[in-house]
């Protein structure tokens, strides 16, 4: 089920009624709930995907097990890669099979052979992407011994299925997650209070940016033969927010909904737009894959330690891997490597850890150095977006390419410009209210520390006003014919 | 724990409440741009007319009021069109029940409402303020209990409580009621509105070549006129069949209620079967026709009495008449209407 929809409104109040207060007594009775309605909210999608999330659980735990009671490094390196293979082997199979399939043809097409190999119609189960990198990191860290395997199959399950942030993350370390689960939770009201004033906060991101933007972006992308290059620069601005409102409100809303539960999860996004040069941007986009990414696969390659070649070698997989888990596409492939690109000379030149603190941590406004490497970051990043949506190679360079003729002069126009208007309106106050949120966890943070409760509210009130009015496409009655 | 509780149940009733504010500052047809057009045309010159009708397209596009009166001329009515497209059952008691209240007594005459089974709301539907404006508790209760008595298996009849409870509960936080009241359909319509509400599809595509969705519909019936004959041999299935079919006693109750409050303000209220349903729908409408009162219907579903409302020549789609086709189903609705008249007189 969605976040934004009635059953999750349903779901959740019921979820957290029986947790505080049938089962807040018995830890392993609380646990077993967090799992019981889990999978019911995974299975509301589809019960299919249930034996899949089951099956990794069942092979993860055991294989922590018995990486607990085994010394032998060889016996320990084979249980692991068992670990590694059947996640691995999931993913890759449900998200990559097809992709694989259609490019291993289109080789032998290069060379004149014709293979008759069919596809297969495989429905990709939700979030798999985020609970295999998930138990992975467990069986990772029980192996690398950070951590004692856990007897507690209800913990681990919870851990592995925590309905908040199981379809899209934040992706959790069992090294922090864990843990919560196997200590009692307490309720505590300030944290309770934050967690739904976060869910607001992700809720607005989501149906009135992404929704918004998703709409005008869909329209120009489906249709960039028919636009003038600035349309097509419009386009792309509305992606990058679609995608930002989107993911970000997400993890918003799965942080908000933990804390009411009593649970803390990683910080996930932190204004990545402010972002002063492109190492900056990755240490604030996407948090929980980009820090996965480095110390299960960059740093155990070596890192940025060792020579120039190693440096650019890593530096490469690691971006074109991280392009690779965002979707079966070259296009996400490319996005990778364009942002490996972005990312190397600032590597190679040791300035990718120069911008660490806040920007503008002074002050209200960033200086006129600030802005212009704030400006050019954004404007690296809108770029590397149109690849990452463009529905394949060729799309995407015939919409740069459009973009940098001379209709990139033009006025913009296309029949969604009185939305699209509004939605800039949006936009433009939604970067204010980050911008003046940006030293919190999330930007609206800092409401609660206004003392009058009315004006608190009255903040509420017109942000859910707004979500219900402005949020996203009004619906379309569909009429029957008898 | 206890404070967050209350603080929360605070906030929310705080917050339905806003919400259902909105109400009070739109009028209750907010959701139909086509009836609410009409609404205000109708309230204009409402000392003109005395005589409605309200229904579905198979009404809008079928009753052609001018001639309705015409014939009808010795009983000086004055008829206006309420139907609207789309608008099925509870919409239509609701629209009527609030046009009850509005109306002062003795004021109309005669009403007319097309006869109609519940229209399950849609999954694509649910969430559009079209399927839920006219959700209330009064719609709730009805869409509920009819389908509580109905035929319908229990497995089916769940997630059917389900649509209307999920469009009752969307009604509250449906903003677009706010913006759906600030349009109108098209200006072509305020044009046809001359016309007393009657506008026929064949009329409206000759005013409208580019309509696609007209056009298609038209378009789709010309390439293959015999799908008339599949409705003709539904109707006849249904004919011989009825009285093998369940009453819906909740409809029928209900519908008696409305005959007595429109009583109440002076209204004869007359419900009509229209022609050209499916087998399904008149399964549940004929024997509920049969159970209403002699001299509160009007019966034009039978191919062997009205073989002219099926054929193809007076068709614009398979559900729908055209000009020529409405022209004969309005005669012979006034000509029943006026053995009603006869009875009561008597």
């Amino acid at each position: 089920m969605l976040f934004n929809s009635i059953d999750f409104a349903i779901f959740l109040p019921t979820v957290f009624v029986l947790y505080w207060f049938v089962f807040q007594k018995n830890l392993r009775l609380q646990n077993f709930l967090i799992v019981a309605s889990s999978y019911l909210f995974y299975g509301w999608w589809d019960w299919k995907f249930l034996t899949l999330i089951l099956f990794s659980t069942i092979i993860d735990y055991s294989i922590g097990l018995r990486l607990g009671n085994e010394e032998n490094h060889f016996k320990r390196k084979a249980l692991l890669w068992t670990s590694i293979i059947v996640n691995l082997g999931f993913l890759g199979f449900f998200k990559y099979f097809n992709f694989f399939i259609d490019n291993f043809i289109s080789a032998f097409s290069f060379f004149g052979v014709e293979l008759e190999v069919g596809l297969l119609n495989i429905i990709l189960p939700v979030g798999i992407s985020f609970y295999t990198f998930q138990t992975l990191s467990y069986s990772i860290d029980v192996y690398r011994k950070k951590m004692q395997p856990t007897n507690d199959f209800f913990a681990f399950s919870a851990f592995v299925c925590f309905f908040p942030q199981l379809v899209a993350g934040p992706i959790e370390r069992a090294t922090h997650l864990l843990p919560q689960f196997k200590n009692k939770r307490n309720f505590d009201y300030g944290k309770a209070v934050d967690g739904l004033r976060q869910i607001l906060w992700g809720l607005f991101k989501k149906i009135v940016i992404a929704d918004n933007c998703a709409e005008l972006a869909n329209q120009i992308f489906n249709n960039s033969a028919d636009y003038s290059g600035s349309t097509l620069v419009l386009g792309a601005l509305f992606f990058t927010f679609q995608i930002y409102g989107d993911f970000s409100g997400y993890s918003d809303i799965a942080i908000g909904v933990s804390r009411l539960l009593g649970f803390d999860l990683m910080r996930n996004f932190a204004f990545p737009y402010f972002s002063r040069d492109i190492a900056e941007f990755w240490r604030r986009w996407h948090i929980s894959l980009s820090t996965w990414f480095r110390d299960y696969l960059y740093i155990p390659l070596g890192g940025s330690q060792g020579g120039l070649a190693l440096k650019v070698r890593n530096t490469f997989i690691i971006f074109l891997v991280s392009g690779f888990w965002h979707g079966a596409n070259w296009t996400f492939i490319f996005w990778g490597l364009l942002n490996a690109i972005y990312f190397l000379p600032l590597l190679l030149g040791n300035k990718n850890r120069r911008n660490i603190e806040s920007i503008a941590i002074n002050g209200y406004f960033p200086s006129l150095r600030e802005f212009v490497s704030m400006f050019a970051t954004f404007w690296l990043t809108v770029f590397a977006w149109i690849f990452f949506r463009a529905d394949d190679l060729s799309h995407a360079f015939s919409y740069i390419s459009q973009i940098l003729s001379t209709s990139l002069f033009e006025i913009p126009k296309f029949p969604g410009m009185s939305q699209a208007i509004l939605t800039i309106l949006m936009i433009g106050i939604f970067i204010v209210i980050e911008w003046l949120g940006r030293r919190g966890q999330y930007a609206i943070s800092q409401i609660g520390i206004i003392k009058s409760r009315p004006l608190r509210w009255f903040c509420y009130y017109l942000m859910i006003l707004v979500i219900l009015w402005l949020g996203g496409k009004e619906q379309e009655f569909i009429y029957f014919q008898f | 724990m206890k404070s967050f509780i209350i603080k929360t149940l605070a906030f929310t009733i705080i917050l339905l409440s806003l919400l259902i504010l909105k109400y009070k500052f739109t009028p209750y047809y907010r959701g139909d741009s086509v009836f609410a057009i009409k609404h205000e045309h109708f309230f204009q010159s409402k000392a003109k007319y005395n005589t409605v009708f309200f229904g579905s397209s198979r009404v809008y596009r079928h009753v052609d009021v001018g001639l309705f009166d015409e014939v009808m001329n010795d009983y000086k009515l004055n008829t206006f069109n309420f139907a609207a497209p789309a608008t099925f059952n509870p919409e239509i008691y609701f629209l009527y029940s609030n046009f009850l209240n509005e109306i002062d007594s003795g004021q109309i005459k005669f009403a007319f409402i097309e006869m109609q089974e519940l229209n399950i709301i849609s999954n694509e539907n649910v969430h559009t303020t079209k399927a839920s404006y006219w959700n209330n508790y009064e719609s709730l209760n009805f869409a509920l209990n009819y389908l509580s008595n109905s035929n319908f298996q229990h497995v089916n009849k769940l997630g059917m409580y389900k649509v209307f409870l999920s469009s009752f509960v969307y009604k509250f936080y449906d903003f677009d009621i706010v913006s759906s009241n600030l349009k109108s359909r098209n200006k072509t319509l305020y044009k046809k509105i001359g016309l007393d509400g009657f506008y026929p599809l064949d009329q409206e595509l000759q005013d409208n070549p580019n309509d696609r969705s007209i056009k298609e519909r038209w378009s789709k019936f010309e390439a293959d006129t015999t799908v008339i004959k599949n409705r003709i041999a539904e109707v006849k299935t249904i004919e011989s069949k009825f009285s093998d079919t369940k009453l819906n006693d909740y409809h029928l109750f209900y519908i008696k209620n409305l005959i007595g409050k429109s009583f109440q303000k002076g209204v004869h209220l007359i419900f009509v079967l229209p022609p050209r349903l499916t087998e399904s729908q008149y399964t549940s409408l004929i024997p509920l026709s049969k159970s209403i009162p002699v001299n509160h219907k009007i019966e034009l579903y039978s191919y062997a009495k009205h073989p002219e409302l099926y054929q193809a020549k007076n068709s614009f789609d398979v559900g729908h008449l055209n000009s020529n086709g409405a022209m004969i189903f309005t005669q012979k609705l006034s000509k029943e209407f006026a053995m009603v008249l006869d009875r009561i007189s008597q």
